[in-house]
């Protein structure tokens, strides 16, 4: 009763959002047939183009991942690969039109788009591959090179045909968040990229928009529960090993994939230092860091708490095929009628407002997070606990001395992640809370009074205290682990 | 240590820290006297840029909640595009009694879709370019021009319209998209003042065939100038102001053309059912004292509607441009719409 109990408690905070967006927005509006329908062609057609690009830059940049041996670069090379995908859309764009239009003129429109999603995205894919790869060949590739197959042929034949799930997966993946994303087609766009979400966006601002906003974030609920239904139908556990895939590495790949990443933060290195020697005229930004700090430290923590629940939850009520499918296939509304769902229910209040951000933030990336971190790893122990069932370990044992040892690491990823996402929003955090009570929002602020500068400066402390927190999640996770196993 | 006993003491300590967070504000609220539970509430709907910490609203608010005994509440919107819709959510379940950020291109809908108080506020100097623009209902509280700012190290060929049009100079403009963004629907009304004479769909291919990009917001297409994606920005005069007050760079200017350009206008009202409207009236009366308007000209980056609060500082040096007439900005809704939508037939292709 108890577990059932659990798994109860899981579908219902993940289908929350769901019930309140219902209690408290009006009532669906879809009667823009026309407007609709050119919308949500062009969001299909630009989130399959981003999809394509970042796969296909994804897959070189795995490939220059796996040229590198040392534990401590990699770890350093994957954070630096994935930075764009957890810096304010803002910062990251300037950043990338700032680097591009060294090389001509950047195409605004359709094609810029996906240019500025391929460039947020492919770092993320490309260690979404390089941990698949390493975790799925086995010695297989070592094997096939010292029996004379060249790297093209291994590529052929080894890796793409392993890695189909993999791509499959990671081409939903960018295709969810380009779906989903409003910042790239809003900025760059040049009005012709009117995708859902730029299109709720407009009418937003017209009357009775909120209903047609309403809409369209129920059209991307259904679009987007397709494509979990498809991809909760496309797994298999991951074999729990690591080979040695510098055979196929490209150095070549290594060096753009790193030379690309760095550029983009460096385009801001004058930026940081101008804010450096802003700073003095603007002391009041001393008064206003310690609220934000704390604000952003609430929120992030509450989001990473939250997560850590859930996981614990999800685990401890694992295996189960039925809740699995169903937590693949879930799918969270878009942040937008999240946040103007809990906005508008309940108490407006400073202290509510933080709480509903963090539970917000945490039950919106949940669903993500269990399928890109958690799935693929507890289902490959799914033997172990059938064996302790048979001999007759119970619930609290399996859960004690099976999954959470070897799930400790993962669920420090999924907090770590959480933790960092839920530092760096704008979007949820920018519809409860008021202006200035994370640094996020301070920063957005600061961007939208003319201090682009100084906003790079306090991004760069943002960066330092999101990192500090994702350690401290994974640390902590690692010793739970740790103390399981001794 | 056993991993039950870990998470048991990480539990035990994240509510040990939630509690302490919520034992101190219960302990710091415990000396407050009864008036501060008692205190009205003035619930104020207001745009982001005002209500960031870097914009005028927090000072204003906390130094009005010194004198009235008051607590002002805020709900912003992130956009003051945004604020009509926001504010007949915000009425389904509370009550608004003051708007802050309407501007001129929204009173036609606000007047047609909602009731406001009619206020009785003295104009006494007040600059008589704002004075025509002012209602019954809706009280303006600063004002900028708009046109386009450039850098005078990348000086443009272009005097008037026709020339802007016509430039041969390879300049990239960073523009808004007047479906979202205030700026941007007043450039289209410069647009039809500017060429009266020639039929607005032609003006509009002159328009597309320069090379501009239409930005979602005013501050994305700054951020664009600013990072040199664009030569010029089609911005608020007093943007200049910035500039030579914070950075001390003056090095910007802006393109002055005798054909005139259009205003921003922001305005302050109160929705006919308010329930603090007293209240209301007065942060309005306040925010139009002299000191205020400072506030304001400084952190808005407007100009203030009483006319000597710029005298012996940065603002009243800025460029002085002529300003279209109210006859000349007022263009319906309707035709407004029209012209946008010819926009978007014209992207589209």
């Amino acid at each position: 009763m108890k577990i059932h109990g659990l798994r109860v408690l899981l579908v219902v905070l993940l289908l929350s959002p769901l019930f309140l967006a219902i209690l408290s927005l009006p009532a669906p509006n879809l009667s823009h047939k026309g407007d609709l329908t050119e919308a949500l062609f062009m969001s299909v057609y630009q989130s399959t183009m981003s999809a394509s690009l970042s796969l296909l830059t994804g897959l070189f940049g795995a490939l220059g991942l796996c040229s590198i041996s040392s534990k401590r670069v990699l770890g350093w090379t994957e954070s630096l690969m994935m930075s764009p995908i957890w810096l304010p859309s803002l910062f990251v764009i300037l950043s990338i039109l700032n680097l591009l239009t060294h090389l001509g003129r950047f195409p605004f429109g359709f094609w810029g788009v996906v240019i500025i999603h391929t460039s947020t995205y492919f770092g993320f894919i490309s260690v979404v591959l390089f941990r698949a790869i390493q975790s799925k060949m086995g010695r297989q590739l070592e094997v096939a090179l010292v029996a004379g197959a060249s790297r093209y042929q291994a590529l052929k034949w080894i890796v793409i045909p392993q890695l189909k799930i993999d791509l499959i997966k990671s081409f939903c993946l960018v295709f969810v968040l380009s779906l989903t994303g409003l910042s790239a087609p809003l900025l760059v766009g040049n009005g012709i990229s009117v995708t859902l979400d730029v299109f709720a966006y407009y009418q937003l601002q017209a009357p009775g928009g909120l209903a047609v906003a309403h809409g369209i974030a129920w059209i991307e609920v259904v679009i987007l529960t397709f494509i979990g239904l498809y991809l909760s139908r496309q797994n298999h556990p991951r074999v729990q090993q690591t080979s040695h895939v510098k055979v196929i590495g490209s150095r070549l790949m290594l060096t753009l994939s790193i030379g690309f990443s760095v550029a983009l933060i460096a385009t801001n290195a004058t930026s940081f230092f101008k804010g450096l020697s802003l700073l003095q005229k603007h002391q009041e930004i001393f008064l206003l860091l310690p609220g934000a700090l704390f604000g952003t430290f609430m929120v992030a923590n509450l989001a990473a708490g939250v997560t850590l629940l859930l996981s614990l939850i999800s685990i401890y009520s694992s295996p189960h095929r039925g809740l699995r499918k169903w937590i693949l296939s879930i799918s969270t509304p878009s942040y937008v009628l999240i946040g103007l769902a809990l906005y508008y229910y309940g108490p407006r209040d400073e202290v509510s407002s933080i709480l509903k951000t963090g539970v917000g933030l945490s039950i919106a990336l949940f669903p993500g997070l269990y399928r890109w971190v958690l799935d693929t790893d507890l289902e490959g122990l799914r033997d172990q606990v059938h064996i302790a069932r048979i001999q007759g370990a119970n619930v609290s044992q399996i859960f004690w001395k099976i999954l959470l040892p070897q799930m400790s690491q993962q669920v420090g990823l999924a907090c770590a992640l959480a933790f960092l996402w839920a530092a760096g929003d704008f979007a949820l955090s920018g519809i409860i809370l008021r202006g200035d009570q994370t640094l996020a929002l301070l920063i957005e602020s600061l961007m939208s009074a003319y201090r682009l500068e100084l906003s790079t400066l306090l991004m760069s402390l943002l960066v330092v205290l999101s990192l500090v927190g994702a350690f401290f999640y994974t640390s902590v996770c690692y010793v739970i682990g740790r103390k399981s196993i001794s | 240590m056993t991993p039950q006993k870990l998470v048991g003491i990480l539990s035990a300590l994240t509510v040990l820290i939630f509690s302490l967070v919520f034992g101190w504000w219960a302990w710091s609220s415990r000396t407050l006297s009864r008036d501060r539970w008692v205190k009205k509430d003035l619930i104020v709907l207001s745009y982001k840029s005002f209500t960031s910490p870097v914009g005028p609203g927090p000072s204003l608010f906390k130094e009005f909640e010194k004198s009235c005994n008051c607590k002002v509440d805020l709900i912003a919107a992130s956009d003051a595009g945004q604020l009509l819709e926001k504010l007949k959510m915000a009425q389904e379940k509370t009550h608004v009694d003051l708007v802050i950020g309407l501007d001129q291109l929204q009173l036609e809908r606000a007047l047609s879709d909602l009731k406001w108080k009619e206020l009785k506020i003295e104009t006494s100097g007040w600059d008589e370019k704002i004075l025509e623009f002012k209602k019954a209902q809706f009280i303006p509280y600063d004002w900028a021009p708009l046109s386009f700012v450039y850098r005078k190290s990348h000086p443009i060929d272009f005097k008037n319209p026709q020339e802007f049009l016509d430039s041969k100079q390879k300049l990239r403009f960073a523009l808004q998209d007047p479906r979202t963004s205030t700026p941007g629907a007043q450039f289209f009304v410069a647009l039809s003042n500017w060429f009266p004479g020639q039929s607005f769909d032609l003006t509009l291919d002159k328009v597309m065939a320069l090379d501009a990009q239409f930005l979602g917001s005013w501050s994305a297409s700054y951020g664009f100038f600013q990072t040199r994606q664009a030569d010029l920005v089609f911005s608020y005069v007093t943007s200049l102001a910035y500039h030579r007050l914070i950075e001390g760079n003056d090095d910007f200017d802006v393109v002055s053309f005798s054909q005139g350009h259009p205003l921003q206008i922001e305005y302050m009202s109160i929705p006919e059912n308010c329930k603090q409207c007293e209240l209301a009236e007065s942060f309005i009366k306040f925010s139009l004292q002299e000191s205020s308007q400072k506030q304001i000209m400084e952190k808005n980056f407007m100009y203030p509607v009483l006319k000597d609060v710029v005298r012996g500082t940065v603002f009243e040096d800025l460029p002085v441009l002529k300003i279209l007439s109210m006859d000349q900005q007022k263009m319906s809704d309707h035709l407004r719409q029209q012209n946008i939508e010819k926009w978007v037939g014209k992207i589209k292709k």
